[in-house]
């Protein structure tokens, strides 16, 4: 017991508990335990006179703020602990309603403190929540759902109304805090346009009413006039304050606002029109003269912010090749100063690793751009400085934690560079110091560092030379697959292993086999069971891809263990993504006419047609395409199976619909079964009473008259088929339906 | 290698003094100094004296230098409770402070020869520490191996050197830093920084000159 039983509560041992609470684990632990007390100080709150006693000279005031204190402690604890305790306490509420009544008696110290307790349990619900953005936290999922509940009702408008208009509250602290919990809350694209779009009340009223009281104006030309929204002005304005606090807590809620914000980071790349300033800046290039800034944190929180900035005010947030490349360049190349400079902290030199993860990630382009100008190399030489030299690494029990955090972060954007590009790939492939160093990581003690590095491997192995060479040679492939066969490896760690795995089961990679013999399909079996549906996916797709150009025998073994059944109930699956897979997967069962035949067999006609039909009708294209497929193979198979489908007129007329509506892409499977169906005589009959023979005269161009102009996206509209190859099958096929008897 | 360039000292001096330094800004850099070492009494003395107005409140600083005393007389729990008065953010968020205020704590029982306290203290405080982050548990192990020698002379000089004021000195320097990172003050004083680039810049200078040296004897060492 961190408090004695019996003692009374008052502002002297409300003081004595917070000192010793304040950063110690084991404390915070302890009083967690005991939630009647938790919920006890949570009334101190509001109600201080009815929990507390009030000793001569203190007032309720100070009572409520070391209880605020307290709870502000406890609330950096273990989630598990503290977090826990305080969320069935419901202490943000406490907090908000305290927000909603502040009065202008109350002291700036009171309202500071209780601005700090609601920010820090903002903070701890959404790392919980997760994703971080510095990196993989431990999670506790038995929390996950509690605090992402609470933190929804942060969004809720009427308390957005509570705290929003704090960002303009006259003492710095309280500022910092709204400004530092928005950075870390705005975490998903719902949150993100609630703030966007969020008004005070009193101009909220007037924007509704349009210049016809039944019209509602535009909210996205609003936002655009309005500098992005009355939150990125606000905060665009604190960004010229001379307190470097308020400018990195501002740096960063903008950032966290403008990711993946399309609307505001436009918006705000554009120079303010504001009357009163003389050639004002746009709030981007303040934010760049922000980068050049010599309090290193604010350059960084600047770098972070920029960078949300630029990737989010392009389409797509693809970086176009041509243009001015001054804001990229000026974030680059402070990027690159940071990581390559050892003086720097652990913790600096691992966030511009983690801002240059952001920056280039999951585009081609600017990964290309980055590793022209060095970025990879500097990563490499901090990997290098804090690896043991030891051959291989051993890692070392007492490693701080925020070299481990480096190592992370560097081997993040390591990975996030190399996936896009076979050049850069090489490059890292051929670094044989880099390649020990990922190989270790594999086995560090600590989970971002593992999740970090698998996620290299998964970069590599896109290249089918690396898979077949650098992967074995090195162990790194086999280093993989131990962690992939760990049962008790941590979930996302497992998952990144596992999309390794999808890439190493191709029949062109030497460890196939290798894998097979060493639990690969009962593996991939129990992780089709998971209670993640991120392993379920990467569990069927590495199945796919292990079906792919394999034996009869081969597939005979896979689905004994996988279980027919099992495949069957995927076919239906809800789950569009896992719907697909299993489409896949059954398609590269139907690899020849002996396979096609088990496949009939197993799953019977009837099942498997009441399957394949709804996914023929889909909206969902990557569904239809596997389907398609699929029942182009089905095609191949023998005399009887090919009546039996062209028997099935749901899924005729799905197919004819096919070849007139879908992307080229389902078109050319499709032609392929008409053409298979079409060369079996005792189909011709249906196929032309279906309609097959108009539909594929139109398509070949042969209905008369539309012969002027050449064949293109126009002319496929209007039933003419553009690609060469459909119109080719189309041809060969009506040849069949109108002339021939194709006899077996 | 090239021959290295001779710079007289009258010529040295003669080059010093056309760079012009204001005393504006000598004041500054040094009621900069008072302010972040937390010289309160000099601080306003000297405000008054130069005219000058302190880039912060004397309060604040007062606060810094309450808990540099109490550390400096060994006092942890007062040093504590006033770090935690200040801002309760920062020993919540820099878990390698207040490793480093605990094992002062330990260090004041060993001192005092409170035996019996220190054991049940490093058991229930600081084993759990070394257990949340084993980065330090190298220094946990050296705190622990003051109890074995007790002040015996035959201690080695890494583990008799936590019983001295630079100890003290230590902790109390690294609590300043981060208090005065908090309040986005300069961690460093500017004199200090300067100091630091004059021997970067003849360092850099000497690999090309010969020219009189600043020297600064066996100066205050700085952390």
């Amino acid at each position: 017991m961190v408090m004695a039983i019996g003692t009374p509560i008052n502002v002297k041992s409300l003081r004595a508990l917070k000192n010793t609470v304040i950063g110690n684990p084991s404390a915070k632990a302890s009083l967690a335990r005991d939630e009647a007390f938790v919920r006890v100080l949570v009334g101190c709150l509001n109600e201080p006179g009815l929990y507390a006693e009030r000793e001569p000279g203190t007032s309720a005031e100070a009572i409520r703020i070391e209880a605020a204190h307290v709870i502000s402690s406890l609330a950096y604890g273990e989630p598990n602990g503290g977090l826990g305790s305080l969320l069935r306490a419901n202490a943000h509420q406490a907090f908000l309603y305290a927000l909603s009544n502040f009065t202008p008696e109350e002291s700036t110290i009171f309202k500071a403190a209780f601005t700090r307790g609601l920010r820090v349990l903002a903070v701890a619900f959404a790392e919980c929540v997760g994703p971080s953005q510095w990196g993989l936290k431990p999670e506790s999922s038995q929390l996950r759902h509690e605090a992402k509940f609470a933190l929804e009702t942060l969004f809720k408008t009427e308390v957005l109304d509570v705290y929003i208009p704090l960002l303009e509250h006259k003492s710095p602290q309280i500022v910092i805090s709204i400004a530092l919990m928005l950075t870390s809350t705005l975490c998903t694209q719902i949150y993100r346009t609630k703030v966007t779009e969020w008004l005070p009340p009193s101009e909220r009223a007037k924007e509704t009413k349009g210049k016809r009281g039944w019209e509602r104006p535009n909210l996205i030309d609003l936002r655009t006039k309005q500098g992005g929204g009355w939150v990125a002005k606000r905060l665009s304005t604190l960004l010229h304050s001379k307190d470097v606090k308020i400018q990195e807590a501002a740096l960063g809620a903008l950032g966290s606002l403008v990711q993946d914000n399309s609307v505001v980071a436009l918006t705000l790349a554009r120079p303010l029109p504001d009357k009163d300033k003389p050639g004002p800046l746009s709030a981007l290039q303040t934010v760049l003269g922000l980068c050049k800034s010599r309090t290193t944190d604010v350059s960084l929180a600047a770098c972070l912010c920029a960078t949300f900035m630029i990737r989010s005010s392009v389409p797509n947030n693809h970086y176009p090749v041509s243009g001015d490349h001054t804001a990229s360049l000026t974030v680059l190349h402070i990027l690159n100063r940071v990581i390559g400079n050892e003086a720097e902290s652990p913790q600096t030199r691992k966030k511009a690793c983690f801002i240059l993860y952001y920056f280039v990630t999951d585009d081609k382009d600017l990964c290309m751009f980055a590793y022209e100008r060095g970025s990879l190399t500097k990563l490499s030489q901090a990997v290098d400085s804090i690896t043991p030299t030891d051959k291989p690494p051993i890692w070392e029990e007492e490693e701080s934690e925020h070299i481990s955090s480096l190592r992370e972060a560097a081997l993040s954007a390591i990975a996030a560079l190399s996936l896009w590009n076979n050049d850069i790939r090489r490059e890292v492939a051929e670094n044989y110091s880099l390649i020990a160093t990922i190989r270790a990581s594999l086995s560090h003690p600590h989970t971002g560092v593992r999740f970090a590095a698998c996620q290299c491997v998964r970069a590599l192995s896109r290249l089918v030379a690396v898979v077949r060479t650098s992967l074995v040679d090195s162990g790194l492939g086999m280093k993989v697959y131990g962690v992939f066969l760990n049962e008790d490896e941590d979930r996302r760690v497992m998952f990144a292993a596992s999309s390794v795995i999808c890439n190493l089961v191709n029949d062109f990679s030497p460890l196939r086999p290798v894998m097979l013999e060493q639990r690969l399909i009962a593996r991939l079996v129990d992780l089709t069971k998971s209670d993640d549906r991120g392993l379920r996916l990467n569990a069927l797709w590495a199945f796919k891809n292990l079906l792919h150009k394999s034996s009869s025998a081969q597939k005979q073994t896979v689905m004994t263990a996988l279980g027919w059944n099992t495949l069957s109930s995927l076919l239906v699956n809800p789950d569009p993504g896992l719907q697909e897979q299993a489409f896949h997967i059954a398609r590269h069962l139907a690899e020849s006419e002996e396979d096609v035949e088990t496949l009939f067999s197993e799953l019977g006609t009837e099942p498997l047609f009441n399957c394949i039909a709804p996914a023929l009708e889909t909206d969902n294209g990557d569904i239809l395409l596997q389907a398609t497929c699929l029942l182009a193979n089905l095609a191949n198979g023998s005399s009887q199976r090919q009546i039996s489908i062209t028997s099935d007129r749901r899924i005729m007329a799905s197919v004819r619909s096919c070849l007139v509506d879908s992307n080229v892409y389902v078109r050319r499977p499709a032609a392929s079964c008409v053409l298979q169906l079409a060369k079996n005589s005792r189909c011709q009959k249906v196929l032309r009473d279906v309609g097959f023979d108009s539909t594929l005269r139109h398509m070949c161009d042969f209905g008369g008259g539309m012969t002027n102009g050449s064949p293109g996206p126009l002319s496929h509209q209007m039933g003419v088929e553009d690609d060469v190859g459909v119109k080719e099958k189309a041809r060969e096929a009506l040849a069949l339906l109108e002339y021939g008897e194709f006899t077996l | 290698m090239p021959q290295k360039v001779p710079i007289r000292k009258e010529e040295w001096e003669r080059r010093l003094h056309e760079v012009h330094v204001t005393k504006n800004d000598l004041n500054r850099l040094i009621m900069d100094y008072l302010v972040i070492e937390g010289y309160k009494v000099s601080a306003e003395e000297f405000s008054q004296e130069a005219g000058l107005s302190p880039p912060v409140d004397f309060e604040s600083i007062e606060g810094r230098m309450n808990i540099r005393e109490a550390l400096q007389r060994g006092d942890v729990e007062d040093a504590i409770t006033r770090v935690n008065d200040l801002n309760p953010e920062i020993l919540d968020t820099n878990p390698a402070l207040y490793f480093r205020l605990q094992q002062q704590k330990l260090i004041e029982y060993i001192r005092q020869g409170r035996i019996a306290e220190a054991l049940q203290f490093a058991q229930e405080e600081l084993a759990p520490r070394g257990q949340e982050n084993p980065e330090f548990l190298s220094e946990l192990e050296n705190t622990m191996a003051l109890l074995a020698f007790e002040s015996s002379k035959s201690a080695p000089e890494s583990i008799s050197s936590l019983l001295s004021p630079n100890q003290r000195m230590k902790t109390a320097g690294e609590v300043n830093a981060a208090i005065l990172e908090s309040f986005s003050q300069g961690k460093e004083s500017k004199l200090v920084a300067l100091l630091k680039l004059l021997c970067w810049g003849e360092s850099m200078l000497e690999e090309r000159a010969d020219f009189p040296k600043v020297d600064f004897g066996e100066g205050p060492s700085r952390h």
